[in-house]
């Protein structure tokens, strides 16, 4: 154990000057002690590569679960915004200008239109580092619409104030056509008065549309007149829709 | 100095700072300085050409590899955080590829034996390294990942830099001295474990 000690703080720098040059000196004589201090180093360096693999491991999942998809550099931030604003009007025309001049009057048509034109992907949840929701896209993306569903309500089990999860929930479900539960999370989407730009009572309408039963045609029509009158998400559509359907 | 300094914004100075700091800071300082430039990963697989894991694995390796440069003071600071970080990167890189045929796992191999023979005499050095690399590598990990207790956790520490004071904190133990008696015989028992069966 006193060797040990001995060859730790060598390496460790508080040796005093005096028993640094006999440890040294030590080593070009004793070839016991030698070994000592190979192994030693050794175990420095079995441990180093343990810490290394931990290490690369615990960055993999970071980097998989939190910031593959959020990390890019400030400039690159700084531009989505515009970016996305951009493209967000150019979808507007061109799905505005496709429902105008389409023939197609029958609700649960124009439903399946929208969706699957406009929102056919979610997009990056920008400043989320949720693993849960970032899997969750992941899997509504490749069409596992179940399992991105099971993934946004593991989310909301743990958080139940996450709207973008609510959002993302009631996408999952309308794409497994249960309206009814999609309807539900739209609804709580609605119910946020602080989002800046709001789709759940847009949403709410198209599910409706969409499930489109003889007590369906009233409600989605309100809804809709409320989206034009309110000036929500979705307005230029609901506008276009209202009067297809009139 | 004030032009070395302008090299850095204050989020590359802060995470120097954390990782020139003991314990949990360090560890936070490892996680900001990965995020920062994990962007870097795409670079790997648009400019070079490697899978995403690979590439992945290319900056796991740089992000250390800069981690021990920082720590051991062997950064010079003569260029942004990002910038050092990107030419190791992209070295890791070239390398992975020029050994993606031969030894892949080659790439992991983040510090080597040299690294802890700086403080021993030039003379002594070869000694030193000779017998370690007679060293039983795969039955030392074998011996240290089934110790018991907390030596495992107490000889990764100390081997990731931490002081006994700073494992004192982390694991908690009373003193930095419990610390170093009980790693000291972690070492002892992992001596005999390892002799009989060399």
């Amino acid at each position: 154990m006193e060797k040990i000690e001995y060859i730790d703080d060598y390496f460790k720098g508080v040796i005093i000057p005096e028993k640094k040059s006999v440890f040294e000196q030590r080593l070009l004589t004793d070839k016991d002690f030698a070994e000592e201090v190979a192994f030693y180093l050794s175990i420095v360096q079995v441990a180093r590569t343990s810490n290394n693999e931990i290490k690369r491991g615990h960055l993999r999942e970071l980097y998989y679960n939190n910031i593959s998809h959020n990390s890019v550099p400030t400039t690159l931030r700084k531009l989505w915004p515009y970016a996305a604003m951009i493209a967000a009007a150019l979808i507007t025309l061109v799905v505005g200008f496709y429902l105008y001049t389409q023939p197609v009057t029958e609700p649960s048509k124009l439903a399946d239109a929208y969706f699957s034109d406009h929102v056919l992907t979610m997009g990056v949840p920008m400043g989320n580092t949720n693993g849960l929701l970032i899997q969750g896209r992941d899997l509504y993306n490749v069409g596992n619409y179940s399992g991105s569903l099971k993934k946004f309500k593991e989310l909301l089990e743990r958080d139940t104030s996450n709207t973008e999860a609510k959002e993302y929930a009631g996408l999952a479900a309308f794409k497994l056509n249960d309206y009814k539960t999609a309807f539900n999370y739209f609804a709580q989407v609605a119910g946020k008065e602080d989002l800046i730009a709001n789709p759940g009572k847009f949403y709410q309408a198209l599910t409706l549309m969409k499930q489109n039963t003889p007590f369906d045609k009233e409600n989605y029509k309100r809804l809709l007149s409320e989206v034009v009158k309110d000036n929500l998400f979705g307005k230029e559509e609901a506008v276009i829709f209202l009067k297809k359907l009139n | 100095m004030i032009f070395r300094k302008l090299l850095f914004d204050n989020a590359e100075r802060e995470i120097i700072d954390k990782l020139l700091e003991p314990g949990v800071s360090k560890r936070k300082g490892e996680e900001d300085l990965f995020k920062k430039f994990s962007y870097f990963v795409r670079e790997g697989v648009r400019k070079h050409s490697l899978s995403e894991d690979e590439a992945l694995d290319a900056y796991s390796d740089t992000v250390m590899v800069a981690i021990d440069k920082i720590i051991n003071a062997s950064f010079k600071a003569e260029s942004s955080l990002k910038t050092y970080i990107f030419q190791i990167f992209h070295n890791k890189c070239v390398d992975l590829i020029r050994k993606k045929t031969t030894n892949k796992n080659s790439v992991h191999n983040t510090s080597s034996l040299s690294d802890m023979l700086v403080q021993v005499p030039d003379t002594c050095k070869p000694i030193i390294q000779q017998m370690m690399e007679k060293a039983n590598w795969e039955l030392l990990k074998d011996i240290l990942d089934k110790l018991g207790g907390n030596c495992k956790q107490l000889l990764l520490l100390f081997a990731d830099g931490f002081s006994d004071k700073a494992i004192a904190v982390e694991l908690v133990y009373k003193t930095a001295d419990v610390v170093k008696t009980s790693r000291l015989r972690c070492i002892e028992k992992l001596r005999q474990l390892y002799k009989p069966k060399k």
